[in-house]
C-alpha cells in the first residue's frame, strides 16, 4: 500500500470524525441533541423524580429537619382532609370555569380577527390582544384590585351611570375576572391560527349546500377550530391550575388554589414533602387532561 | 407535541421552585449552634444581609448606619414568622446575616441550628434594657443568649372611624356578624392564638391558660370560631401594605392590625383608630438574631449595636407603634415626638409587658411540661382549614 | 329518477335549443374597488343544457358563476332563475349547488358525511337521506368509499365526492368552477366523459366553467366567450368553432391562421390547410399558394407544419398520420411548399 494513498485514507482527526459522522447520520444527530436532552432530562426528569420521592418523605414539626423514611402519611392527610379536598375541587373548578369563558369570549373575536377584520384592523386587534402581555403579569393583577375594590373604579363607574354597587373584590369572582382576563390572549392565538387556515370556499360550500350561518359555525367552523381550541384550553387550564399569585392579591377567604398550600408548605411552613405530595395533584390532572385532548385528537392536526 | 411540553413546562415551572430545596442537602441541625464569639468587633465586611419585618429598616436610621460603617445594608422584608424561618435556611443557610425574628420563629431557629449565640457583652446599650427582655426565654436557651431582644408591641384592633362610631373594645367585634365582608384579619397560623386569648376569656370552660398551648379540644374550639369569622372576612392581609390598602379603599372596616399601619394610614389621611381590646391581645417581642453561617458578622454586630441605641430605638418605635427594649430610649422618644414615651408604655414596662401574650411556636409540649398539646404543624393545618 | 328534474324524455340535450328558460341574467355587472370583473353580462340558459362559460382568467366568466351562485352580489341587473330574480337571495337559499376547483371537501367528515352534508342542512328525513347518499356515491362510482376521509382519496375520487355532494341535492342547476382544472390530462379526460354522462343521466342542467377550450368544444351544448368581463359570442361548438363572429372567439378556440386578401380577414383552422410539395395540383375549386416550411412538428396524430407564405403571413396546418392518407410530407425547414385550402372554410373574421 503506497504511503500517499495511505495519508489520504486515514487523514487527520477531524476529516476522520467528519466521515465518521457522514456514515452514521444518527450519530450526527445525536451529539446535536445531546446537550439540550441532557439538560432535559436533568433539570426536567430529575426534578419531577425528586418531587415525587420526596412526597413520601416527612418533616421535623419543630426543627424542619428531613426525615427521609418512606411514609404515606402525606398523602394520607391529603386524601383524608376535606380541607385539601376542597382546595383541589375548587383549583380545578376555577380553571374549567377559566377555560369556558375564555374559549366563549376569544371565538367570535378570534373569528372576527381571522375571517373579518381587514388587513389594517387585524394588525390592530394583534396589538391589542398582545400589549397585555408586554406589561407584567402583577402589575396587571394589581390593576385588576384596584378596579375591583370597594371605592375602586368599577363601582365609580357604577355609580356614574346610576347603577347598583357591586362587592366582588376579594372574591372567587374576582379570582374568575382576573384569569379570565390574564390569559385569554393565550386562547385568542391559537384559536386565531386555527380560524385563519380555514380554506375560504368551505364557508361558500356549507353555504351552497344549504347550511345557514349557525350550522356553518357549528358543523364546519367548530370541529375545523377544535384543535385550536384544544391548544388554548390546555394554556388557559394549566395555566390557571399552577397559578397562586392572583389568588393571593385579589381572592378572598376561601380561595386558596393547590399553588398556594404548596407555597405555603415550602416557604412558609417549611413542610416540603407535605408540598410535594400536594403537587403531584396538578401534575395527574394536567396528565388526564393531556391524554383526553389527545384522544380527541387536539395533536393529529399539529 | 409543542403545546404539550408547553403545558409540561408549566407545571415543570411550578415543581421547580419546589424541588429546589430537596435538591441542596438540608442545612439543619439536630441541635443549637455553638458559640463562636468575637473578641471584639472587628473591621466591617463592607456589607450586610437582613431580613426584616416591614417597616424595621427604613432609610432613616439605615442611611446614617451605612455612612458610619461602610456596611452597606441588602433589605428583605418577610411577611410572617414562617417565611423568616425559611429565608433564614434557604440555600442552606448564610445567605443573610441577621434577622428581626418574633418570638414564634426565634426558637425554631434556635433548635435548627440556623443560628449563633451572641456576646451581648459587644452591645454597649445592653445594660439598660428592661429587664424582663435581657434574657427572655424566646431568645435565650440555658443562658445563652441566641438573639437581641428588639422591640415588642401588641397587635391591636383597628378600625374605621368614619364607618364605625363607637369605638370597638373588644375582640368580640371581629366575630359580630353586622361586619360581614368587612373584617381583614392576618394571613397566618399564629393567628389561631387570639382566638385562643379571647376564648380563654369567654368561655373559661375551656380551659384555656396559654393562648400557645392547646390541646386538641381547644384547637378545635378555636378554629370553629376562626371559621365563623371567616364567613365575614373579606381578605386575609399577607403582607403590611396589603391590609393598609384594604383600609384605604373601604374593603375593610375592622381588623386585626399592627400599630404601624394605623400610623401609616392616618399619615395617608385614612380615618383609623386602634386599641388594645379588654381581653388583651396577642403581640411580639422581637429579637435579631445572627445567621450560624453568617457572613458579615462584624457589620452584624456593628448593626444590632446601633439599633441598640436611644435614639434609634426610639425612631423604630415611633415609626411602627412600638416600644423599644432600651430604656434610655424614653427621653429620645419625647424629643422624636412628645408624649410617645408614655404613649407606647416606656414609662411603666413591667406591667403593659405582662397584658401581651407574645408569640411563641406553638409545641408538642406544653409550658407546663406535659406532651398533650399540639404543635405548629398542626397550626397549620388547622389555619388552612380555617381558611378554606 | 329525479323528482326535482322536469319531465324526462324531452330533456335529451341536444334538443334543448328549443327548450325553456331556466336562468336569465341581464345586464349584470360587478366591480371590485373600482376594477371592473364583468361589465355587461346578458345570458339565457336552457332547462337540462349543459352550458358552458369559456375565456381566459380574469374575462369574468369565474364572477359570472360566483354571482349566479350567490357567493357575490352584483353591482346592477338581475339574475333569474325559473324567472324569479335572486340576485339578493343568500347562497342557502337558492336551488343552486356548484362543484368547487380545488372541492372545497369538509376533511373533518367522511365521504358519506359531506355528502350528506346538504341534505342534513335542508333536514331530509334520515332514511331517505341515507338512499340518496347511497345512490348518489354510486353513480360517481364511490360506492365503496363512503367511509373514508377525503384525505384518503385521489384527486380524481375527491372531484368525484365534489360532485356526489352537488347532485345529491337535486339542484335546479348545477354550477361546475374549472372541475377538472388540477386533474391530470388523462384522467380529465375520462372526467370529462363521465361529467357528460352523468348530466345525461341526472338531466340537471349544468353550468360550467372552464378556460380549456378542447373541454368547453366536447361537453358543452352551448358556449358563451367571455373576454373583458363581456361575452363575445354564444353559440353551440360547432358555432363558435366553425363561425366565430371575432378574432377573439377564432384565435381563443381552437388555433387559427389569420390571412388578409382583399382586404379583408379570413381566419383558417390549421386541419382545414393541405400542405403539399410544390408542383402538386390543389383539387378543384381549392386555393393553393407556395410558402416555404418553417417548422415541422410530430405529434403522434398529427403533423404539425408551419409555413411562412410570400407576403410573410404565417400559416398553420395539421395532418393527420393516417395509414394511407397523404401521408408524411418528406420536405425539410426552409424548402418551398405548397398550402391549399377551400376557400369556403376561410371564414371572415
Amino acid at each position: 500500500m503506497s504511503s500517499a494513498h495511505e495519508t489520504l485514507r486515514r487523514g487527520g482527526v477531524p476529516r476522520r470524525f467528519s466521515g465518521l459522522l457522514w456514515r452514521n447520520p444518527r450519530l450526527g444527530l445525536g451529539s446535536l441533541l445531546a446537550p439540550p436532552l441532557a439538560w432535559f432530562i436533568l433539570i426536567y426528569l430529575a426534578a419531577l423524580v425528586v418531587l415525587f420521592v420526596a412526597a413520601f418523605w416527612s418533616v421535623d414539626p419543630f426543627t424542619g429537619e428531613l426525615d427521609r423514611t418512606w411514609t404515606l402519611d402525606n398523602f394520607r392527610a391529603i386524601l383524608t382532609s376535606d380541607t385539601y379536598r376542597a382546595i383541589a375541587l375548587r383549583t380545578v373548578a376555577m380553571a374549567a370555569a377559566v377555560t369556558v369563558t375564555d374559549a366563549v369570549l376569544a371565538f367570535p373575536f378570534a373569528y372576527y380577527m381571522a375571517r373579518v377584520a381587514g388587513p389594517k384592523l387585524r394588525v390592530a386587534l394583534f396589538a391589542l390582544v398582545l400589549l397585555p402581555l408586554w406589561s407584567s403579569y402583577l402589575a396587571r393583577v394589581y390593576a385588576w384590585r384596584l378596579i375591583l375594590s370597594h371605592d375602586g373604579v368599577l363601582n365609580w363607574a357604577l355609580k356614574l351611570v346610576g347603577l347598583p354597587q357591586v362587592d366582588i373584590g376579594y372574591s372567587r369572582w374576582a379570582m374568575w375576572i382576573v384569569f379570565t382576563y390574564i390569559w385569554l390572549p393565550f386562547m385568542i392565538m391559537p384559536l386565531y391560527a386555527a380560524l385563519e387556515r380555514i380554506p375560504g370556499n368551505f364557508f361558500e360550500a356549507s353555504g351552497d349546500l344549504g347550511a345557514r350561518g349557525w350550522r356553518t359555525t357549528a358543523k364546519i367552523v367548530f370541529p375545523l377550530a377544535l384543535p385550536g381550541l384544544i391548544a388554548g384550553s390546555i394554556f388557559t387550564f394549566s395555566l390557571t391550575l399552577g397559578d397562586y399569585i392572583t389568588p393571593v392579591l385579589v381572592g378572598g377567604p376561601g380561595s386558596d388554589f393547590i399553588g398556594n398550600v404548596v407555597y405555603a408548605n415550602v416557604g412558609i411552613a417549611n413542610n416540603v414533602p407535605f408540598a410535594a405530595a400536594y403537587a403531584t395533584l396538578p401534575l395527574l390532572v394536567m396528565a388526564i387532561y393531556l391524554l383526553v385532548a389527545r384522544r380527541l385528537g387536539a395533536f393529529d392536526m399539529m | 407535541m409543542r403545546t404539550r411540553f408547553a403545558a409540561l413546562a408549566t407545571s415543570a415551572s411550578l415543581l421547580a421552585s419546589l424541588v429546589a430545596p430537596i435538591a441542596v442537602p438540608s442545612a439543619a441541625f439536630a441541635a443549637p449552634a455553638k458559640a463562636n464569639y468575637p473578641k471584639q468587633i472587628g473591621k466591617g465586611e463592607g456589607a450586610l444581609n437582613i431580613v426584616a419585618w416591614e417597616g424595621y429598616a427604613q432609610d432613616d436610621w439605615v442611611k446614617p448606619f451605612e455612612q458610619e460603617t461602610g456596611c452597606q445594608v441588602n433589605r428583605k422584608y418577610a411577611g410572617s414568622s414562617d417565611e423568616m424561618v425559611a429565608l433564614m435556611r434557604q440555600g442552606g443557610g448564610g445567605e443573610y446575616d441577621l434577622v428581626s425574628a418574633s418570638g414564634d420563629a426565634s426558637l425554631r431557629l434556635i433548635y435548627g441550628g440556623d443560628v449563633q449565640p451572641i456576646k451581648v457583652d459587644l452591645i454597649p446599650d445592653f445594660k439598660d434594657f428592661v429587664e424582663d427582655l435581657k434574657a427572655p426565654p424566646h431568645n435565650t436557651v440555658k443562658g445563652v443568649h441566641y438573639g437581641l431582644s428588639y422591640e415588642w408591641g401588641p397587635n391591636v384592633l383597628m378600625w374605621n372611624t368614619d364607618k364605625i362610631k363607637d369605638a370597638p373594645k373588644s375582640w368580640a367585634e371581629i366575630y359580630d356578624p353586622k361586619y360581614q365582608g368587612q373584617v381583614s384579619v392576618p394571613d397566618n397560623p399564629i393567628q389561631i392564638a387570639d382566638a385562643a386569648l379571647y376564648l380563654s376569656k369567654t368561655k373559661p370552660e375551656l380551659g384555656i391558660k396559654d393562648p400557645y398551648d392547646l390541646t386538641p379540644k381547644q384547637l378545635d374550639a378555636a378554629g370553629d370560631l376562626l371559621k365563623t369569622q371567616q364567613k365575614l372576612v373579606k381578605k386575609y392581609w399577607a403582607l403590611a401594605s396589603d391590609e393598609i390598602e384594604l383600609f384605604k379603599n373601604g374593603d375593610a372596616t375592622i381588623g386585626a392590625a399592627w400599630p404601624y399601619m394605623t400610623n401609616s394610614l392616618k399619615d395617608a389621611g385614612t380615618p383609623v383608630a386602634d386599641v388594645v381590646p379588654q381581653e388583651g391581645a396577642t403581640g411580639w417581642a422581637d429579637s435579631w438574631m445572627l445567621s450560624a453561617k453568617a457572613k458579615h458578622p462584624n457589620c452584624a454586630y456593628k448593626f444590632m449595636a446601633y439599633v441598640s441605641t436611644p435614639k434609634v430605638q426610639a425612631q423604630q418605635a415611633i415609626y411602627f407603634g412600638e416600644t423599644p427594649v432600651n430604656l434610655k430610649a424614653c427621653t429620645e422618644m419625647d424629643a422624636q415626638q412628645p408624649g410617645s414615651c408614655e404613649k407606647y408604655h416606656l414609662n411603666a414596662p413591667a406591667s403593659y409587658l405582662k397584658s401581651i401574650k407574645f408569640w411563641k411556636t406553638p409545641l408538642k409540649q406544653c409550658s407546663d411540661g406535659s406532651n398533650t398539646c399540639t404543635n405548629y404543624t398542626d397550626w397549620q393545618r388547622k389555619w388552612q382549614e380555617i381558611k378554606g | 329518477m329525479n323528482a326535482m328534474s322536469p319531465p324526462a324524455p324531452t330533456l335529451a340535450t341536444k334538443t334543448a335549443s328549443g327548450g325553456e328558460i331556466l336562468l336569465r341574467l341581464s345586464g349584470v355587472r360587478k366591480a371590485y374597488r373600482g376594477a371592473v370583473a364583468v361589465e355587461s353580462v346578458d345570458l339565457e340558459i336552457r332547462r337540462g343544457e349543459f352550458f358552458t362559460m369559456l375565456g381566459p382568467s380574469g374575462s369574468g366568466k369565474t364572477t359570472t358563476l360566483r354571482l349566479i351562485a350567490g357567493f357575490e352580489q352584483p353591482d346592477a341587473g338581475t339574475i333569474e332563475l325559473d324567472g324569479v330574480d335572486m340576485a339578493r337571495t343568500a347562497p342557502f337559499d337558492r336551488n343552486v349547488n356548484t362543484v368547487f376547483q380545488d372541492y372545497a371537501l369538509f376533511p373533518h367528515m367522511s365521504v358519506a358525511e359531506n355528502v350528506a352534508y346538504g341534505l342534513k342542512a335542508k333536514r331530509v328525513a334520515a332514511a331517505e337521506c341515507r338512499d340518496r347518499v347511497a345512490e348518489a356515491l354510486r353513480m360517481v362510482q364511490l360506492a365503496d368509499f363512503a367511509g373514508r376521509l377525503p384525505a384518503q382519496l385521489s384527486g380524481g375520487q375527491r372531484q368525484r365526492v365534489g360532485l356526489a355532494r352537488a347532485i345529491v341535492n337535486r339542484p335546479g342547476l348545477l354550477l361546475l368552477d374549472e372541475p377538472l382544472g388540477a386533474l391530470d390530462l388523462k384522467l380529465r379526460q375520462d372526467m370529462q366523459l363521465e361529467l357528460k354522462h352523468i348530466q345525461e343521466q341526472v338531466g340537471i342542467t349544468f353550468l360550467y366553467v372552464t378556460h380549456d377550450q378542447e373541454e368547453a368544444l366536447s361537453m358543452s351544448d352551448r358556449i358563451a366567450i367571455f373576454n373583458r368581463g363581456e361575452i363575445e359570442q354564444i353559440g353551440t361548438p360547432e358555432e363558435v368553432y366553425e363561425r366565430p363572429t371575432t378574432p377573439f372567439v377564432a384565435n381563443f378556440v381552437g388555433s387559427s391562421s389569420i390571412v388578409k386578401r382583399r382586404g379583408r380577414r379570413f381566419m383558417l383552422r390549421p386541419e382545414k390547410v393541405q400542405v403539399l410539395p410544390v408542383g402538386e395540383r390543389a383539387a378543384f375549386g381549392f386555393h393553393g399558394e407556395e410558402g416555404r416550411l418553417e417548422d415541422r412538428v410530430y405529434l403522434g396524430m398529427f403533423t404539425k407544419y408551419v409555413v411562412r407564405l410570400g407576403d410573410g403571413t404565417k400559416i398553420v396546418a395539421v395532418q393527420p398520420n393516417a395509414e394511407g392518407a397523404t401521408g408524411q410530407l418528406e420536405k425539410q425547414r426552409g424548402e418551398p411548399v405548397l398550402v391549399v385550402w377551400n376557400p369556403e372554410t376561410a371564414w371572415p373574421v
